[in-house]
């Protein structure tokens, strides 16, 4: 029996996996996230109605340096859509001047405004400005397993719900183009002691080392 | 310093001892199989890979788990099931909240937070804590009803790491049990050649599918103790397993009663090691007693310590721990008969249709389409993160393809072989019992809470890891029992899937959470 015939069709299987399987999935190019305002609902979504002139104001909310746009539902009632204005503050005088949001929808769906990123990493807070006549509401939440650090504020007073808010890098990226923010990402609130650059290590290790030990133990395994 | 007659001091004596021992280890280490050595690697690595790629309490139940052993290292004591001054320790909370990692459990397009400003608050809240705000998390606690043994163990990684920040704590907690899987895959090893004697290539095709198999490193590299009850029963077949072959001893049934004992202070599923823990000493007292052993009445002794040994913790953790009003009852969910309707022919029904259409005469099944695909599929193979990270359907369906392949050949191989089976029968009595008894408590719970909550079967693929040894030894039978070449091939090929999936898991996570 040749020796090579195991370890050879284990290492064909994992290499013709990767070119089928991995290989698409890492070139498929997404959204990246830059972080999360607030979560949207699990399953029950509650309306957050803005009258008109009102302003939204989503505090404690991480703005990272990546931040292009900030990303929320708004579910129009009877009018079409009244225009909308967001801005973004934080400490350390950053602030990225109100932009227009066209309004005229008429069906819920996903709204979208660019922002300034800040220089530096700021928890702040994005706010959305009603500048139409009509009111609108924004998709919200009050579940329990949703709510996280922020706080909604409709014209200075709090709100239960938390209105769901993503802000988004700009353009599209690779999950490939994306593997040294996931391991910057990853790094974060896992301890003392680790860091990106033990990451990587552990990178190497997971996609090289571990199918180089398994055909290596393949092959020691038809030894005496 | 006290010394004894000749002059020598007892602590010294400890040292030398325990240099002795490490030495011996260290030697059996190096003298350990090559292909053993390298799984034995992977797995840590990808143990390490998990409980890194993970954000904090994004392993299921992690949050209670977690707050369930912190509670009980602090204050020595379990936290309530029912009542209390909070799920979390203030610290927890503050944790959860600062990474948003509550609000990021089950929902895909959530992120936990990760930039230097969210640390800098966490940061700035850590240096407000104090030990009271690590010891305020008393219940409720829906792990609250799970006996104390795992949360013990995970006590000693907190209690050691009390240095470091939670997330620290929580790290070495997940190492901690990372451990036990990669004991796990050394374990398989040694079953496999318990069952097929020094056949290199089968143990190194059962260890290798213990080591690859995704749910088990994920499962037994974060905070559950679903992990530390694949140990626990992996070790007990061993031990099992090691009484049949190479006879009764007292260490050995001590380990047994221990492993049963350990089985049932874990989790309400613990409790169904007690048949294969009656089986095996009823067929180890037939084997020894038909085979005229003198020692036998000795070795009925040592049995009855066995299940002593397993009764007595877990009788003296039932009467010391207070069963609180609404938790259920002995164990909570896992075993509670409590104010149900317990009726065998529709509990046969139910179970009945998990696996196969419904017959004309039966009832239709309580609850959810869910059955065999969902758990022994979708749910062992693989569900991450809290059950939203999966992977691509077109996965599970060749998955559920190999399984009924494997199963019809395992059918086969057995028939083929029908001899070799009889004479290792009491081997195939024991091992059958022990995924018997897992599967009917699985089915029997499940049955009794979609009595009383009809949409939660309460049945999940990380409930099988137990049963991984058999999982792994059904496999490595087949797989030897073909012609050589074909052998090879098909146990190379079952190796580089189990790399691919395991992968792909791990990948699949990190761009859910952090890309």
């Amino acid at each position: 029996m040749r020796r090579w015939m195991a370890p050879v069709t284990t290492a064909a299987i994992i290499l013709i996996g990767a070119l089928v399987w991995f290989a698409p999935f890492v070139s498929r190019s997404r959204e990246p996230i830059s972080s999360t305002g607030a979560s949207p609902p699990f399953s029950n979504v509650t309306p957050v109605r803005l009258p008109a002139s009102s302003v939204l104001c989503m505090t404690d909310v991480t703005i990272d340096t990546d931040a292009r746009i900030a990303q929320f539902t708004v579910i129009p009632g009877a009018s079409p859509a009244p225009p909308l204005r967001v801005s973004a503050n934080g400490p350390d005088g950053y602030h990225s001047p109100e932009v227009d949001v066209p309004g005229g929808q008429r069906n819920a769906g996903p709204q979208t405004a660019s922002i300034r990123p800040p220089t530096h990493p700021v928890i702040g807070e994005i706010c959305v400005r009603n500048a139409g006549r009509v009111a609108i509401s924004l998709v919200g939440t009050t579940e329990d397993r949703t709510s996280g650090r922020e706080q909604a504020v409709i014209d200075g007073a709090h709100i239960k719900p938390d209105v769901q808010l993503t802000l988004l890098a700009r353009g599209h990226r690779t999950v490939l183009q994306e593997v040294p923010a996931v391991m910057r990402h990853m790094a974060a609130f896992k301890g003392s002691f680790v860091s990106a650059g033990l990451l990587w290590i552990l990178l190497l290790l997971v996609v090289l080392g571990v199918p180089v030990l398994v055909v290596r133990a393949v092959a020691a395994s038809g030894r005496p | 310093m006290s010394t004894d007659a000749r002059g020598r001091s007892p602590s010294r004596d400890l040292r030398k001892r325990i240099r002795v021992r490490v030495a011996r280890s260290a030697r059996a280490a190096a003298g350990a199989p090559r292909p053993l050595v390298l799984l034995l690697v992977v797995a840590a690595i990808l143990s390490l890979a998990w409980s890194l790629s993970v954000p904090g309490f994004q392993a299921p139940d992690e949050e209670p788990h977690f707050a369930y052993a912190q509670y009980l290292a602090e204050t020595g004591s379990p936290p309530h099931l029912n009542v209390g001054t909070g799920s979390l320790s203030t610290e927890a909370k503050t944790a959860v909240q600062t990474a948003q990692l509550h609000s990021l459990v089950g929902i895909p397009g959530a992120r936990p937070a990760w930039t230097s400003a969210d640390l800098r608050l966490w940061k700035d809240q850590e240096a407000r804590i104090g030990s009271g705000q690590r010891s305020d998390g008393s219940g409720p606690n829906r792990a609250g009803a799970n006996p104390p043994l795992y949360y013990l163990y995970e006590a000693i990684p907190y209690r050691a790491s009390l240095w470091g920040d939670l997330y620290t704590r929580l790290l070495a907690m997940r190492l901690w049990t990372g451990v036990l899987m990669v004991l796990t895959v050394a374990m398989v090893w040694a079953i496999a050649g318990e069952v097929f004697g020094p056949d290199r290539w089968r143990q190194t095709v059962a260890a290798g599918v213990t080591a690859l198999q995704p749910m088990l490193g994920y499962i037994g590299s974060t905070v559950s103790p679903d992990g530390f009850l694949a140990f626990i029963w992996t070790a007990f077949v061993l031990v099992a397993l090691r009484i049949l072959r190479r006879g009764p001893s007292l260490r050995r049934f001590l380990a047994l009663g221990v492993l049963a004992a350990a089985s049932m202070l874990t989790h309400g599923r613990g409790l169904a090691i007690v048949p294969p823990l009656i089986v095996v000493l009823l067929v180890a007292a037939w084997r020894y007693r038909a085979a005229g052993q003198p020692d036998w009445r000795r070795h009925l002794g040592w049995a009855t310590a066995a299940i002593a040994l397993a009764a007595g913790p877990v009788l003296a953790w039932r009467l010391l721990h207070h069963i609180e009003p609404g938790g259920g009852g002995l164990y909570g969910s896992q075993a509670s008969f409590a104010g149900t309707h317990f009726s065998v022919k529709q509990l046969v029904g139910v179970t009945w249709q998990f696996y196969f259409h419904k017959l004309p005469f039966m009832q239709a099944r309580i609850g959810p389409d869910y059955g065999y695909r969902q758990v022994f599929i979708e749910t062992f193979f693989g569900t991450f993160g809290s059950l939203e990270v999966r992977y691509p359907a077109w996965v599970y369906d060749r998955l559920q393809l190999g399984a009924a392949v494997g199963l019809v050949a395992l059918v086969a191989t057995t028939a083929w072989h029908a001899p070799a089976f009889r004479r290792n029968i009491d081997v195939v009595v024991v091992l059958s019992t022990v995924g018997l008894s897992m599967l009917a408590l699985l089915h029997i719970a499940s049955y009794l809470n979609l009595l009383q909550a009809p949409g939660d079967p309460v049945f999940t693929g990380r409930y099988l890891l137990p049963l991984i040894s058999l999982f792994a030894l059904a496999i490595a039978w087949v797989v030897g029992a073909l012609p050589r070449r074909a052998s090879l091939v098909t146990g190379a090929a079952v190796l580089g899937v189990g790399v691919l999936m395991s992968l792909a898991a791990l990948g699949l996570s990190a761009a859910r959470f952090y890309a």
